[in-house]
C-alpha cells in the first residue's frame, strides 16, 4: 500500500467466475478492520458470460471519487478480460494473470507495470479442490498473500458472510490455497 | 466501525431508506439500472405488511402509486429514463391533484433505450420539464450510497409535507455502487395533514401554508380528484381566476418554503477564484479535483446541488462566493449549465464541461480541463 493508505484493485475475467462477489467479500473484510471502501463493477447486457470488471478501493480516509483510476493491483483471469480492461495500468500496478488460461502477454513489461505475477490459478484450484467453484476466493487468497491488504482472519469472516454453508469448507480451502500459491509457487511463477 | 455500518448497494439503500421512511406500497416495472430496487422491494414489502406489485409498464406503475397514495400509503416507484418518459402523464396528474409520490429515476445513457448499463446525467431537465404545463416538482440528487438512503427518507417526508411529487435523481453509477452506510439512526418521519371534521370539508381549501388537507380515500369524506382545473371542492372549472389561483398556489406552496426544501453542499467557495457547480456522481470527481487544486495552491471551491429543483437563482448567487470562473461539469451536453448561465448572465465566466461517452468525468480530467482551458 502507498503512504496515503489507499489501495485500488481491479479484477477482470469472465461472467460467472465470481469476481464481483470476490470484490464484495474483500470489501466486507476491509470494513471489518474499520476501513472505508467503494466497490463497483461494469455490467454487460448478458445475464452470465461476457467479460466482467470488478473494482474496489480500500482506504483509511473518505473516498471521494469512487472508481479505480490508478490500480495498485490488476488481476486478469481471462485473456479477453486483460485485453478489454488491462489498459489504465501504470508503473505502480502489480499485475496478476492466470497462466492456466493465457500466455504471458506481450503488452506488459517493466515500463508499464510494477511487476507481473503469473500463476496457474485455475489449474491449481481444479487439481487440488476438484472444483472450479473456489476460483474467486483462491484469487482473494493470492491478493492477501501479495498485499496483506487485510488480515486472513478478516477474509475468513467475510467469506463466511457470503458463501452458502455447504460451500464454506471448499471456499476456506480455496482461500488457503491462494495464500499457499503465493508462498510456495511465486518462486516458480514468472515475475518481470 | 459500528455494528450498524453495512455494505450496501445504492439501489438497496433507496429501498431500505424507503422502508425506514414508512413506504408501504411499491409498484414498478423493473428497468436497468434501477431493477434491484424492485427486487429488494418484492422481498421486503411483504415482511413489513406492505404491498409490492410488478405492473405491466411504467404508466400503470405511476398510476398505481398515485392511487395507493390517495388511499393513505407512503409510496415509491423506481425507474430509468425510458420508463420515466412513460410516467410523464401520471407525473403531471400527481402535481395537479397534489398526490404525495416519490419516483426514483436512475439515469442511464439516452435518448431512447440508449445504453442501458452506461451512466449519464442526461435526464436533469426531464425531471423538471418532462410533463406538460406549468408545474413544480421537487428533485433531490444523491451522490453516494449513504445519501441515497438519507435522501429517500427526505423525499418521502417532503412529498407528504407538501403533497407534491418528489423525484430522486440518481444514476447508474450510484445505483450500482457499494459503500458502507450507517442505518442506525431512527429517522424523523413526516405525516401528511388530514382533516378532523367533515363539517364544511373542502379537499382543496388551504390555510396560510397553501397545502391542502385532503382526506385519504375510503375514510368517509367526499373527495374528488381530477387533472382538470378544479376549485376548492375538487370539481372541475374553466374559470380563469380559479385556474390562475390554483397554479400560483401549486408554485407558492413550495416557493414559500425554499429554506426547508433547498440544500447545497459547499466547499471552500468563500475565497475561491474558481468554483465547480455539479450534482450527483460528478460532484465526487469535483471534490477530489478541488482537493488537488488546493494542494497546488489554487483557490478552488465547489457547490454541489443536493436539491436540484426548486432552483432558486438568488440562493445560488449568494452561495457561489466571488469566483470569477464557474465550471459546470456534467454527463450530458449542457443542462445544469443553462441554469447557471441564467443566474450569472455575463457577470462571470461560465464554462461548461461535458462528457457524453457513457463514462464518468474523472478528477484527472477536471484537472486537465482547467489546465488546457487556462481557467
Amino acid at each position: 500500500m502507498e503512504s496515503d493508505k489507499r489501495f485500488e484493485l481491479r479484477m477482470t475475467g469472465s461472467g460467472g467466475q465470481g469476481l464481483i462477489l470476490a470484490s464484495i467479500i474483500l470489501a466486507e473484510a476491509a470494513m471489518l478492520e474499520g476501513k472505508t471502501v467503494t466497490q463497483s463493477q461494469v455490467y454487460g447486457a448478458e445475464a452470465r458470460g461476457g467479460t466482467t470488471k470488478a473494482e474496489l478501493i480500500v482506504s483509511d480516509r473518505h473516498i471521494a471519487y469512487p472508481k479505480v483510476t490508478d490500480p495498485d493491483l490488476l488481476a486478469a483471469m481471462t485473456n479477453e478480460g486483460l485485453k478489454q480492461y488491462g489498459g489504465g495500468i501504470s508503473r505502480r500496478t502489480e499485475v496478476i494473470i492466470d497462466s492456466s488460461v493465457m500466455a504471458i502477454p506481450d503488452l506488459l513489461d517493466e515500463e508499464n507495470c510494477r511487476g507481473l505475477v503469473a500463476l496457474p490459478i485455475r489449474n491449481t484450484v481444479v487439481a487440488r479442490l476438484q472444483s472450479e467453484l473456489g476460483l474467486n476466493v483462491a484469487l482473494l487468497g493470492i491478493i492477501q498473500g501479495l498485499t496483506s491488504i487485510v488480515r486472513v482472519e478478516s477474509l475468513r469472516e467475510a467469506v463466511a458472510m457470503h458463501v452458502k454453508k455447504q460451500f464454506l469448507n471448499l471456499n476456506m480451502q480455496a482461500l488457503d490455497l491462494g495464500i499457499e500459491m503465493v508462498e510456495t509457487q511465486s518462486g516458480q511463477g514468472i515475475r518481470i | 466501525m459500528s455494528e450498524r455500518v453495512v455494505l450496501m448497494q445504492g439501489n438497496e439503500a433507496v429501498a431500505e431508506g424507503a422502508l425506514a421512511a414508512g413506504v408501504r406500497f411499491f409498484a414498478g416495472y423493473p428497468i436497468t439500472p434501477s431493477s434491484e430496487i424492485a427486487e429488494v422491494m418484492a422481498r421486503r414489502m411483504p415482511q413489513v405488511g406492505g404491498t409490492f406489485i410488478q405492473m405491466e409498464d411504467e404508466i400503470s406503475s405511476i398510476m398505481a402509486i398515485i392511487g395507493a397514495s390517495l388511499a393513505g400509503k407512503k409510496v415509491l416507484t423506481a425507474t430509468s429514463g425510458p420508463g420515466f418518459s412513460l410516467m410523464q402523464e401520471g407525473l403531471g396528474y400527481a402535481c395537479m391533484i397534489e398526490a404525495p409520490i416519490v419516483i426514483l429515476e436512475s439515469m442511464r445513457y439516452g435518448p431512447s433505450t440508449g445504453m442501458p448499463t452506461k451512466v449519464s446525467q442526461m435526464d436533469l431537465m426531464q425531471t423538471r420539464w418532462g410533463t406538460h404545463g406549468d408545474h413544480w416538482i421537487i428533485v433531490l440528487s444523491p451522490s453516494s450510497v449513504e445519501e441515497s438512503y438519507q435522501l429517500t427518507i427526505r423525499a418521502v417526508n417532503l412529498a407528504e409535507k407538501y403533497r407534491n411529487p418528489v423525484i430522486l435523481l440518481s444514476d447508474e453509477t450510484i445505483s450500482h455502487l457499494r459503500e458502507p452506510i450507517d442505518t442506525s439512526t431512527t429517522p424523523t418521519l413526516v405525516e401528511r395533514k388530514l382533516p378532523v371534521d367533515k363539517t364544511g370539508y373542502l379537499p382543496y381549501k388551504t390555510d396560510a401554508s397553501l397545502i391542502p388537507t385532503i382526506a385519504n380515500l375510503g375514510t368517509g369524506y367526499r373527495t374528488s380528484f381530477t387533472g382538470l382545473v378544479h376549485n376548492e371542492s375538487g370539481f372541475q372549472t374553466a374559470n380563469g381566476h380559479v385556474a390562475e389561483a390554483l397554479i400560483e398556489r401549486l408554485r407558492d406552496k413550495l416557493f414559500n418554503n425554499l429554506d426547508d426544501i433547498i440544500q447545497y453542499e459547499s466547499d471552500r467557495v468563500e475565497d475561491a477564484d474558481i468554483v465547480f457547480m455539479s450534482f450527483g456522481i460528478t460532484a465526487r470527481a469535483v471534490s477530489e479535483a478541488v482537493e488537488s487544486l488546493r494542494s497546488q495552491g489554487r483557490k478552488a471551491g465547489s457547490l454541489r446541488f443536493i436539491t436540484l429543483f426548486p432552483f432558486d437563482d438568488d440562493r445560488v448567487r449568494s452561495a457561489a462566493g466571488h469566483a470569477r470562473t464557474v465550471v459546470v461539469p456534467e454527463l450530458n451536453s449542457g443542462q445544469l449549465v443553462l441554469l447557471i448561465k441564467r443566474v450569472f448572465g455575463d457577470s462571470r465566466q461560465i464554462v461548461p464541461m461535458n462528457k457524453i461517452n457513457g463514462d464518468l468525468i474523472s478528477p484527472q480530467e477536471i484537472l486537465s480541463f482547467v489546465k488546457e482551458e487556462n481557467l
